[in-house]
Order: C-alpha cells, then sequence, then structure tokens
C-alpha cells in the first residue's frame, strides 16, 4: 500500500476504472442476453419452416406417388391413376428402396375389401405427423386370372435432415 | 506545449473508452455480417429444397410431356446447381444434389461457388441443365418428359433459366418434334419461320451447322455441342425422342451421369418387374408371361454394362439396351400384362 500511495495512484482513478469494468461486464451481459434470445427465436422458426417443408414434400410425394413407375399400374387401361399392388409387394422386399423417396414411412394400407392390409414399403412404426391419401388399387386376382381394382390408403411421412 | 492552458488532457479513461467503444462497434459489425451471412445461407438452403419439391408435381402421369415455370422469389438474382453423382454399389440409383447461391442484396461481391447454401439429396430425380450451374434473374423453366425404355423409367426435367434462349431450326427434324414444340410453345424456346429468334440466342439445328447440331438415324443419334457428344436412343412407345430432347439441352458431363442414374433405375424396375412376374405366373395354370423374365434378365444385364462403363459416353448405343427393351415389350403377354 505504502507503494501505491507513493507511486501516486489515485483512489478516485481506481474507482472510475472499476466503475468502467463493470458497466462493460453489464453491456456485454446485456448483449449476450439479446443474442441469446434472438437465436433462440429464429432457431424455432427455422425449424418451423424446416417441418413446413417437410410436410410440403411429403403431401407431394402421396400426391404423386400413384404416378411414379414404381407404383403406377401401368398392366392394363382400367385404371391410370391406381397403384399396382403386384408392385408394391415386391417394393418392401427390395433393400435398394429404402432411400429411394426421401420418406421415413411409407406404407400402402389395403381397406377394402376386409381384411386390411398392410403393405410396409419404408419403416417400421407409424410416426405421428403422417400425411394420407386414398387411392384405388389393382392387384392380379388368381381366381378371375385378371386384375381386381380395391380401396386403399397411401400412409407417407418426409424423411428427417440427418 | 506541456503547461499550455488550451491544450486538452487525454486521460487513461477517455483513451480506455475508445478503445473500448472501437471494439464494441467492432464485434457489432462482425456480428451483424455474421447474422446475414446466416440468413442468406437458411435462404438458398430452402429455396434449394424448395425446388426440388416443386419439382415433384411437374413430373408426368399420362401427359407426354409438362412445362412449367419457377418463378424466383422476389427477383433475386439466383443460382441453381445441379450436381450429379452416378450409381454406386452403395448408392443404387446415384444422386442429384440441387443447391442454390442468391445473389447478396447489398455490399460484397457474389462468389456463388463459395456460398450456397445446403444441398438436397433426390434420388428420384433426373435434371438436365446446359450447365452444371444456371443463373436465373426471375424464373426457371422445366420441361418434363417421360422415358420409356418399354417401361416409364423416370421423368426427365429438362431446366434452362430466363439467360437462356434457344432457336431451333426444325429443318430435318422429325414430324413428331416439330410438332411437339409448336404446340407446346415454351418460354425462350423459338421456332426459326414461327417466331424471330433473339439475338445471343443458341441455335440448334437437325441439318447444316449449327453450335448444337442433331445427327440422327433411326432408332439412336448424336448432340454435337461445342462441349461435346451426347448419345441418345429413341425411347419405346408413343414419346421417342424424350432422351434427345435432354441431350439437347444438356451439358455433356451432365447428361453421362444422367444415363447411368437412368440405367440403373431401369436395371432396378426390371427386378421388380421380374418379381411381379414370377408371383403371376406361378398364379396361372398356363404360366402365363413366363417368357418375359429371361428377357427381363438379358435386359438388366445390359442396363448394368453401361453403368459399370463409365468412361465411354456411346455405351447407351453400344450396349444395345434399345434391343433388349424391344424383345421385353414384345414378350409383355396380352393376357396378363405385367407392365
Amino acid at each position: 500500500m505504502q507503494i501505491h500511495r507513493d507511486a501516486g495512484y489515485s483512489k478516485k482513478g481506481q474507482l472510475k476504472i472499476q466503475q468502467t469494468a463493470f458497466m462493460l461486464v453489464g453491456l456485454f451481459i446485456f448483449f449476450a442476453m439479446v443474442a441469446i434470445v434472438y437465436f433462440t427465436i429464429s432457431m424455432k422458426s427455422l425449424e418451423g419452416r424446416a417441418e413446413d417443408l417437410r410436410e410440403e414434400e411429403a403431401k407431394e410425394l402421396a400426391r404423386q406417388l400413384s404416378g411414379t413407375p414404381e407404383l403406377a399400374f401401368t398392366a392394363g387401361s382400367g385404371c391410370s391413376s391406381c397403384i399396382d399392388y403386384d408392385k408394391a409387394r415386391e417394393l418392401s422386399e427390395s433393400l435398394a428402396y429404402k432411400k429411394f423417396w426421401n420418406l421415413d414411412y411409407l406404407v400402402i394400407e389395403r381397406i377394402s375389401p376386409e381384411p386390411r392390409e398392410d403393405l410396409v414399403i419404408i419403416g417400421n412404426v407409424e410416426p405421428t405427423g403422417t400425411k394420407i391419401a386414398f387411392v384405388a388399387l389393382a392387384r392380379w386376382d388368381r381366381e378371375t386370372q385378371d386384375y381386381k381394382y380395391e380401396l386403399g390408403i397411401i400412409h407417407a411421412l418426409a424423411k428427417i435432415p440427418e | 506545449m506541456i503547461n499550455s492552458k488550451r491544450g486538452y488532457e487525454f486521460s487513461f479513461s477517455w483513451l480506455f473508452a475508445i478503445f473500448i467503444g472501437a471494439v464494441v462497434i467492432f464485434f457489432a459489425i462482425y456480428a451483424a455480417s455474421q447474422i446475414v451471412k446466416t440468413k442468406q445461407f437458411e435462404q438458398e438452403s430452402i429455396r434449394g429444397k424448395r425446388i426440388g419439391i416443386l419439382l415433384t408435381p411437374l413430373e408426368t402421369e399420362l401427359e407426354q410431356g409438362k412445362f412449367g415455370t419457377l418463378f424466383i422469389p422476389n427477383d433475386d438474382e439466383t443460382m441453381l446447381f445441379a450436381d450429379c453423382s452416378p450409381p454406386t454399389s452403395s448408392n443404387p440409383f446415384g444422386s442429384q444434389y440441387i443447391s442454390t447461391s442468391i445473389k447478396p442484396t447489398f455490399g460484397g461481391e457474389w462468389e456463388p461457388a463459395e456460398s450456397q447454401g445446403v444441398q438436397s439429396t433426390f434420388h428420384n430425380k433426373y435434371l438436365f441443365t446446359s450447365h452444371q450451374n444456371i443463373t436465373g434473374k426471375e424464373e426457371f423453366y422445366v420441361f418434363s418428359k417421360p422415358f420409356n425404355l418399354p417401361f416409364k423409367i423416370a421423368d426427365l426435367t429438362i431446366v434452362w433459366s430466363d439467360q437462356e434462349k434457344y432457336c431451333f431450326d426444325l429443318a430435318g427434324a422429325v414430324p413428331e418434334i416439330r410438332e411437339e414444340l409448336k404446340e407446346l410453345n415454351m418460354t425462350n424456346i423459338f421456332i426459326k419461320g414461327v417466331s424471330v429468334c433473339p439475338e445471343g440466342s443458341i441455335n440448334v439445328c437437325f441439318q447444316g451447322s449449327c453450335p448444337i447440331r442433331v445427327h440422327s438415324t433411326p432408332g439412336k443419334g448424336v448432340v454435337e455441342k461445342p462441349s461435346g457428344k451426347n448419345y441418345y436412343i429413341e425411347a419405346i412407345g408413343d414419346d421417342k425422342f424424350a432422351l434427345l430432347y435432354a441431350a439437347i439441352f444438356s451439358d455433356p458431363a451432365v447428361y453421362n451421369c444422367q444415363v447411368k442414374r437412368l440405367m440403373a433405375h431401369a436395371s432396378e424396375l426390371a427386378t421388380i418387374y421380374t418379381g411381379k412376374s414370377e408371383t403371376i405366373s406361378s398364379e396361372s395354370p398356363t404360366g402365363c408371361s413366363r417368357p418375359l423374365q429371361d428377357k427381363l434378365r438379358d435386359y438388366k444385364l445390359s442396363a448394368k454394362e453401361i453403368i459399370k462403363d463409365s468412361e465411354n459416353p456411346k455405351s447407351i448405343q453400344d450396349e444395345n439396351i434399345h434391343s433388349k427393351a424391344q424383345e421385353v415389350e414384345n414378350a409383355n403377354p396380352p393376357r396378363c400384362r405385367i407392365f
């Protein structure tokens, strides 16, 4: 202490520096909090937009799936917008197609005639938020040796980006 | 000077305040520019993904071709990157990557190659563009054509921008192409004799000499461009010239990669049809569609050869895939059609 006084440091000057330092720390904390609030809001909005895009993609895909070469019924002129159930069955056994569409879940469910039957193409357990679309199904019938038309639902959910 | 009463004393607290002020302003400017960059990156990533999604409803179902316009939001000059990766054992269909770079509204130079958004990956899309990246100021144009060999393999999505204009001289072209191009009346596609070709448009011709010259023979042909040659084959069915359109509009590197991907897709579809045929023939007393199975296997082998022959852009013609496809088509029994 003796040395300080001899060197000519004033207590008033030290206090001012302390005040400035406190003010700077306060300013830093204030800006940090503003940044945290800003990034939280912008992350939420980004997540929302990503979710909207996923939903849009699943809807467009579900709408267009009956026209894709893998599922479209092209073997007869009876139903141009039908899904080929026999092709879908082959597809469900193919490993190559698990990542073909940007989908986490794709199931074709036959609802009429009973009994109901699920054909799982991608995924296992139905996640929440799955989009559905009603479709006509065409299937080869062993009895009549001709194609038979049934009613079904497509369940689809777009992939969560990695 | 030291003792002058008019002099101003620069105390330590002043110097300290100026120093801290400068640091705060520097960080504020830095943070603001980083936030602008992040927002730009976010917008570019979303735009790339949205373009991919918007291409889905432009795919054909029963139509022979579909033309659509993608409007660029706020007229921000946008560069569209359409990269293609060929099929591999771990990625059997190859990939179509779509990303964008948006010209900054203020300040800084536009370096599209370094400032593009996240790439969106698609395995079921085939984009044909004049370069690996194309720039649009207000719009991109999309022309979708189904490619049947003999069953539908995929839609070929041809994309060009409002900065690209094509002038077709249809003398010597087959009547199907002449009629289709006139009927569709696509934006920035001009036909000599029907409309006036603007300055700076790229000439396409079927005879004589021009930058994009189509040499066609029955069943196949080649499109000569300054950047290289695109070999094509005719499809089977009503719409024979899907691959010719892709060859005209596409950069050779993009075209060759997409052809390999199409063949990989054809090969997987052949597996599905073979499976379907086996199921149906096992349920039929006469074994209906059994002869088709061998034809499908041959077809699949040819498609695989084209994929393997990655260095040869002519492999699509050399492997006789067209004749194998015709054999498959002929073996598709009318009593129990498989496709």
